[in-house]
Parts: structure tokens; sequence; C-alpha cells
């Protein structure tokens, strides 16, 4: 199942990152969102640390949505799903590949967001930047895990496409938050960086949580969703 | 036949929304035999290979597949093809899924000169025709190297020359005692070439060997 999740992890990012223009849409989609709010600041006006990890992560999750509605649509020209559901493994290999792939072309979005939040917020590196890393990383996870369970759900029923942006931020919302937290302790100022620790160990373990949440969701409820049951 | 049947269906039965298709269907296949599926349209030809792949459900009675799921091939209409993929990407990726192991470029040269794709082995598959996509659809299954093969209307859309390189390949499996599965949509065209046939008619499934059929003998199942 491992190997066959990475096979098909491989293949999408070959196919996205080096033959589809979905990705470059994807990047631009956040670079501007971050880019437009900064017009709203006044000149030397700074934006608080949780406003600007506000814009990343709403840039974030656009990015992830369309890189999900991406992942499944390649799939669905010459009814390749069907094929995937012939493989000889558990059909939730196709859900752990996306994911895999989602995650890497998530976190090379990322990349690209958070320069652009010290060039164009104006933001600097605080000295919990540490946790910050840590709490990307888990939102990652459990942000992919959604967006993989729902990318099944929502591709190739025309009209029902939408319905990935529209049903995936409810469930997020918990997770959002405990990352806004987080990645705004890694923005602080040098002289503000007061922080409380034990509050900053409680927002990784909801996240934590969240992820182990969304992760036997989706192994319970992908099967019934990608065969269309 | 004292042999082990590859596949045997023990009183199917399948409702598709609340339409009755078949009741109770019984029948065995065995290594070696290619059975020609007809029937009209809507009679449950294509669901009978859905549920043999596991891409369906039975509403009732039991399917039993006596090999590796990653020996059964399942050949369709659609080809599922990746069209931003080369012709070689294509055939590596689903032969390293099905087999588990990666293949060299040469082996893959081989087969898709025999489907005569070799000219285009790196021309990505969203630039060919249907014939060819159907042509690169064939590699694939014969790289998988399956010992039960569905047929879905694989031919539908082929030229005359295409058709005789599916007749080829399909003397190719039945000559590795492959059994096989067939929907045709030309069942005159095909019919040489297989052992029995499954007929569905009225909600009844029909399995005929084409030896006996010359002397008008059925069998109801």
């Amino acid at each position: 199942m491992f190997n066959i999740a990475l096979l098909i992890a491989k293949k999408d990012l070959t196919i996205i990152l080096g033959r589809s223009a979905g990705l470059c849409q994807a990047l631009l989609l956040g670079l501007l969102l971050i880019f437009l709010f900064s017009l709203s600041l006044e000149t030397g006006q700074k934006l608080s640390p949780h406003a600007a990890a506000t814009m990343f992560w709403l840039a974030s999750v656009f990015c992830q949505v369309l890189i999900f509605q991406m992942l499944y649509t390649n799939e669905e020209q010459n009814s390749a799903r069907v094929g995937l559901q012939t493989l000889p493994c558990q059909i939730q290999a196709i859900w752990l590949g996306k994911f895999f792939a989602g995650f890497v072309l998530l976190l090379l979005s990322q990349l690209l967001f958070i320069p652009a939040l010290f060039i164009f917020l104006s933001q600097h590196i605080g000295l919990h930047y540490g946790y910050s890393l840590l709490g990307i990383f888990l939102t990652d996870i459990g942000i992919c895990t959604c967006g993989s369970l729902l990318g099944a759900l929502c591709v190739g029923q025309s009209g029902k496409e939408s319905l990935l942006s529209i049903i995936i931020f409810p469930l997020l919302i918990p997770l959002l938050l405990s990352a806004i937290s987080l990645s705004s302790v890694g923005l602080l100022d040098f002289e503000n960086s007061f922080y409380d620790i034990a509050q900053i160990q409680q927002w990784l373990g909801i996240a934590f949580a969240f992820d182990m949440m969304f992760c036997a969701a989706s192994l319970i409820l992908f099967p019934f969703l990608y065969r269309g049951e | 036949m004292n042999q082990e049947p590859v596949l045997k269906f023990d009183k199917v039965t399948k409702t598709f929304d609340l339409r009755l298709l078949y009741k109770n269907v019984t029948f065995s296949v065995y290594k070696n035999q290619t059975l020609l599926i007809t029937g009209k349209n809507g009679t449950g030809k294509t669901t009978l290979l859905k549920m043999i792949a596991g891409l369906m459900p039975t509403s009732n009675g039991l399917i039993h597949v006596n090999i590796e799921k990653n020996k059964i091939g399942y050949l369709g209409h659609q080809t599922f093809i990746y069209p931003h993929l080369s012709a070689i990407e294509n055939l590596r990726f689903w032969t390293q899924a099905f087999r588990g192991i990666c293949i060299s470029d040469d082996e893959i040269l081989e087969i898709l000169k025999k489907v005569r794709l070799e000219k285009f082995s790196h021309d990505h598959a969203g630039i060919f025709s249907r014939g060819m996509a159907q042509r690169l659809n064939i590699a694939r299954i014969l790289l998988q190297d399956p010992q039960l093969l569905l047929f879905d209307e694989p031919s539908t859309g082929l030229d005359k020359e295409s058709k005789l390189l599916f007749h080829n390949v399909v003397q190719e499996f039945q000559g590795k005692n492959a059994a096989i599965l067939w929907v045709s949509h030309a069942p005159q065209e095909d019919s040489f070439l297989a052992s029995h046939e499954i007929h569905i008619e009225d909600k009844q499934v029909t399995l005929t060997s084409l030896q006996e059929k010359t002397n008008g003998e059925q069998t109801h199942v």
C-alpha cells in the first residue's frame, strides 16, 4: 500500500510540477492575496503578527483547495480513476498518494508565501520560530489529510467542484485557529517575543489531535467517497 | 472439469437502481476459456465485469476469484491514460503499480513496438488519437501479464488494422492459458476467438459452449 501510494504521489508530482500550469495559478493566487492586503497598510504601518499569520494561512488554504482539485482531476480525463481502483492494494493507498503529493506541493507553495510575509507585510522572525515551523508542519498534515479526502468527493462530478471549498473551511477552523496562533509566535518582534510556552504546547496538542481525527475519518470514509457509493 | 475454476459466480443477483438485472447466476470460468458476453444494451454486461474487477458490489451472492488481484487485467474502451505523461511514463506507472517492479525502457519499447507505437514512445499521450490511445492501453495489459482478462468493448473505435492487432493479442493471452471474459460490440467479428458465450436476456444468463452451440445445446445458469 505504501509503495503504491508513493508511486501515485511521484506520478502526480511529475504531472503537476513538470507539465501543468495549475500550480503557478495556485501560487499566484496566494501571493496576490498577500500583496493586495499589503496595499491596505499605510506607509510605515506594520501589521500585527496575528493578522500576518492569518493572511499566510488564508493564502495556504486557497492554494490547498486548488492543489487537491488538480490532483484528483488528473484521473478524470480517461477514467484512470477506475484503473486506480483495480490496483492490487487497499483503496486508501490512493488517498495516501494524493496526500503525499499535496503535502509536498503545499510546502513548496509556503516556501514562497513565507518570504512574501516579510517583504509585503513587514514581518520579522521571532524567537520561537521553531514552534511556528512545527505548527506549519502539523497544520499542513491536517489540511492535506482533509483535502485529500474531500478532493475525492468533489471532482469528476460537474458542479460539485465548488463543494470542496464550501465543506473544507468549516472543518478546518479549529486547526486554523491553532495554526494562526502558532505561526504568529514565530513572527513576533524580538522585544515583544515573550510568549507562554505552555499555551504554545496546548496549540500544538490541538493541531496534533485534529491531524489524528482527520486521518482516522479519512481512512474510514475514503473508499465510500472515491467509489461514489 | 477437474481443475479449479479461476472465477466462480455463486448465486449472484444484481439490482441496479431497484431494477433487477439478473438473479441467482451461477457459473464457473476455467483457464484457457474465452467467454464472449452478449446481450442488448442495458442488460448488465459491463456490470458483470465490474463486479468481477471489484469495482461494484453484488446485490446478493458471491463471486470467488481464485487468483491474485494483480493478475486481473481490465481493458475497457476507456483507456486509463494520463494525457500529460509520455507513452513510456504511462506504461511504467501502470506496470510498476500492478507488478511492483520497475521495468526497463527496453522492455517497454519492445511492447510499444508490438502495438506499433515505438515512434511515439516519448510523446505525450494527450496528442494520441483514439486508436493510438487504445493501442497504448493494450500495451499496458500486455505488460501487466494477467491471468484473468476482462474486456469491455475494447475494440470500439479501432480501425481494421488495430482490430487485427487486438485479435493477435487475444490469441497471445490464449496461448498463455489465460481466462478471458469479453464484452464485444461486434460479436460476429470476435466470436471465432471465443470458446463460450454468455448471453444475457430477460434477466436470464445463458452459458453456451460455442462448440456445442452448433448442436443446439444451451445451459441456463
